[in-house]
């Protein structure tokens, strides 16, 4: 695995990224402002599955996930970049473990959610109440997030040491 | 003054705990999603996206915004405690406040906009909301001025960290 993460930093992206600051600053800013639109999005579509702010349809709601969607391609890409910085640094920072095992049950969810949810999102009549599948689908999905920006920003703590 | 800030119990905490500066910044980021998240999307809306989405349904959405809002006042109140001395001659710091103060004005004077073209429709049931052309310009400040929050928010740390060490 450290010869693959070395692999990474000896690429020209990882070399360029490590020895520029402002390409690290430039992908944090980049990060928060995906993460604004990506955890925004969210609130509003997953709320609503629970059960709040019934005025959206179900249909509605599901308009507002390609804001979500680019938010998360923004911080896919910013994000491998800053890791291409310090791969090994981040690699064995236990706030980044956390944050990345808590990524890959959020993309679980989320495509479990596609698969068996989406379609009924689409044909529920306004003011409807979603399955309690999707309920907890909804639950899960707002509660990662939100503990994914929580450890993210404890990543910075421990890269620096 | 702000040195009897940086003296108290609770920027004492902020400052010398282990947790206490971590934390109080995670708590700050979730806040920033969810007020910067929420106005954006009005935004986007506002400009056309997403056209099917009734503008008035985002009525009961605002107080979340606020929500978050407020966990920023009192997360970010603490961190500016622990380093105010520092803080107050921070330039980028000084920009952000700029900024949120801007953002604040603009985004609530985009909703007051919206408010002002609702009308009930003819046939009963929930007034429904026009975009006026002078609420295209507001939304379009609005993603400018949140963003440029975002953006002086992250520099503070850079020259704050300068600044310590410096002495």
């Amino acid at each position: 695995m450290n010869e693959l993460l070395r692999a990474l930093h000896a690429t020209p992206l990882g070399a360029l990224a490590d020895g520029n600051p402002w390409i690290v600053t430039a992908c944090l800013i980049v990060h928060f402002t995906g993460l604004c639109l990506l955890v925004g999005a969210m609130l509003i579509v997953d709320l609503r599955i629970i059960g709040l702010f019934r005025q959206f349809s179900l249909a509605n709601v599901m308009k507002l996930l390609p804001v979500a969607i680019f938010g998360f391609g923004l911080n896919a890409a910013s994000g491998f970049v800053l890791f291409a910085a310090r791969p090994v640094n981040y690699f064995e920072n236990p706030a980044f473990q956390i944050k990345l095992w808590l990524l890959a049950i959020s993309g679980l969810n989320a495509l479990a959610f596609t698969v068996f949810e989406h379609r009924m999102m689409l044909a529920a009549p306004s003011g409807a109440s979603a399955p309690v599948t999707a309920k907890a689908s909804a639950v899960l999905s707002l509660g990662l997030w939100l503990t994914i920006i929580f450890f993210g920003r404890l990543i910075a703590f421990q890269v620096a040491a | 003054m702000l040195s009897w800030l940086e003296g108290t119990p609770v920027s004492e905490w902020v400052s010398t705990s282990d947790l206490g500066y971590p934390t109080l910044l995670a708590v700050h980021s979730m806040g920033m999603a969810t007020v910067v998240g929420i106005l954006v999307l009005l935004d986007l809306r506002v400009l056309g996206f997403a056209p099917s989405v009734p503008l008035a349904a985002f009525r009961k959405v605002m107080p979340l915004a606020w929500i978050g809002f407020l966990f920023n006042l009192v997360s970010g109140a603490m961190l500016f405690s622990a380093t105010a001395t520092h803080m107050i001659v921070n330039w980028p710091f000084l920009s952000k406040m700029a900024s949120i103060c801007a953002g604040g004005v603009v985004s609530w004077a985009l909703w007051r906009s919206l408010l002002a073209s609702a009308v009930a429709p003819a046939s009963g049931g929930a007034a429904e909301i026009t975009v006026a052309p002078n609420a295209r310009v507001l939304a379009i400040a609005s993603l400018i001025v949140w963003f440029m929050a975002i953006l002086f928010g992250r520099m503070i740390a850079y020259v704050l960290d300068a600044a310590m060490l410096a002495g």
